[in-house]
């Protein structure tokens, strides 16, 4: 055990106020997702906010703790999701304030794409208070496993759709790409619960400066209770113009060009190991 | 045992995870519930076993902004340009 790290611990428990946040991730697949200490601190808190993936999820864990508030009531199409972020965190941290142990539960892991989370744990952290995330099985962690990609094999970079129609970014064809919030792409004023084919065309559009029209790429949605199936349905590229989305969709692209390797590093590399003595024979006995 | 709850012990039961449809029928039909529900969850019929118990439906599954927060972006001095990528490899 480090010392350090646990007295800094204790410290921490001493000197934080009143009143804790911890977001937590329940996961995909109800019931079979929920790790040991998510649940533990779902059952130990003094109210749970909740964002569930499925309408069975406020039930569920109303199993668990019998003060439950789902997040949900602050959507509304046509409402500015920037503001129902800022709603939901302030309302956490106004648990939190008040001296209760808040927990922040959210389908998935509650860090992946999830402002509020991020943004309630940031300042609850900076007014004083006791504030953790704790880990989840995200919608990726179930496409690695479904759809048989190593993000090692490669690499795999995560985007959200939208932003990476908006602004340059470098595109690594020769990677996976994933991106979220696909069913929401172009909605630039986050005031909208889908978008449209049109929508998709301008993501197909910019996809085009680097992958073939025909490049086979794969819209995935993970089974989020025991009787559904898991959809990954692969198809050419310009074919996700027309092909069903929704919000729980996400694209992944696979590479389509080979890795380059970098002579310059390459040399450097060769040159160290001539540079490095062999240990003679005698040595390793 | 409720729906909830069969729905739970479904997901995280291994013996559980392949059940073909005479077996999964058999297990509803021990789970005492209503034949609505039985056959809703025997046709995976999600939709309907949610008009079932009234449940909410969920609005909105999508929690991040397209935009990054100010603090999230590093300074653009703090970038390093071109040149000194180059030289460092
Ligand atoms: C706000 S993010 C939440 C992600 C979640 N926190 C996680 O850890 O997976 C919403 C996006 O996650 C992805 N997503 C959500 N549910 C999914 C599912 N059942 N299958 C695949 N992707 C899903 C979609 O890209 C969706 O637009």
């Amino acid at each position: 055990m480090n010392d350090t790290g646990s007295t800094s611990n204790n410290l921490n428990e001493l000197t934080a106020k009143q009143g804790s946040l911890v977001c937590v991730g329940i996961g995909m697949l109800l019931g079979a997702h929920l790790t040991p200490i998510c649940k533990s601190h779902i059952e130990d808190a003094d109210v749970v906010f909740i964002s569930g993936n499925n309408a069975f999820i406020k039930e569920w864990l109303s199993q668990l703790n019998n003060n439950v508030v789902d997040l949900q009531e602050y959507y509304q199409e046509g409402k500015s999701r920037s503001l129902t972020y800022d709603q939901m965190s302030e309302i956490m941290l106004a648990a939190m304030r008040e001296g209760k142990k808040v927990v922040g539960a959210f389908y998935g892991h509650p860090g992946v794409f999830v402002t509020p989370a991020h943004k309630a744990i940031k300042q609850a952290t900076k007014e004083g208070y006791f504030a953790k995330m704790e880990a989840g099985i995200s919608a990726e962690d179930c496409l690695i496993a479904d759809c048989g990609i190593d993000p090692g094999s490669v690499g795999l970079a995560s985007f959200e759709a939208n932003q990476f129609i908006r602004f340059k970014r470098q595109v690594d064809n020769s990677a996976y790409l994933v991106l979220w919030q696909v069913g929401v792409v172009g909605d630039c004023n986050l005031t909208r619960f889908s978008t449209g084919s049109e929508y998709r065309a301008v993501l197909v559009d910019v996809l085009l400066q680097h992958y073939p029209q025909e490049h086979p790429v794969i819209l995935y949605q993970a089974a989020t209770l025991a009787i559904e199936k898991t959809i990954i349905n692969k198809l050419p590229l310009k074919d996700i113009i027309d092909a069903e989305v929704n919000q729980c969709t996400t694209l992944i692209i696979p590479p389509c060009k080979r890795l380059v390797v970098n002579k310059q590093v390459m040399e450097k590399l060769q040159q160290l190991d001539k540079q490095r003595t062999t240990p003679s024979l005698t040595a390793i006995k | 045992m409720s729906v909830i709850n069969l729905l739970e012990t479904l997901a995280k039961q291994s013996a559980l995870a392949n059940l073909s449809t005479e077996q999964l029928t058999t297990l509803v039909t021990q789970a005492e519930l209503t034949a609505e529900q039985q056959t809703a969850i025997i046709n995976s019929d999600v939709k309907a076993l949610e008009q079932l118990l009234k449940l909410e439906q969920i609005k909105c599954y999508i929690y991040k902004k397209d935009v990054p927060d100010e603090d999230d972006v590093p300074d653009e001095e703090e970038a390093p340009n071109n040149e000194e990528i180059k030289q460092a490899i």
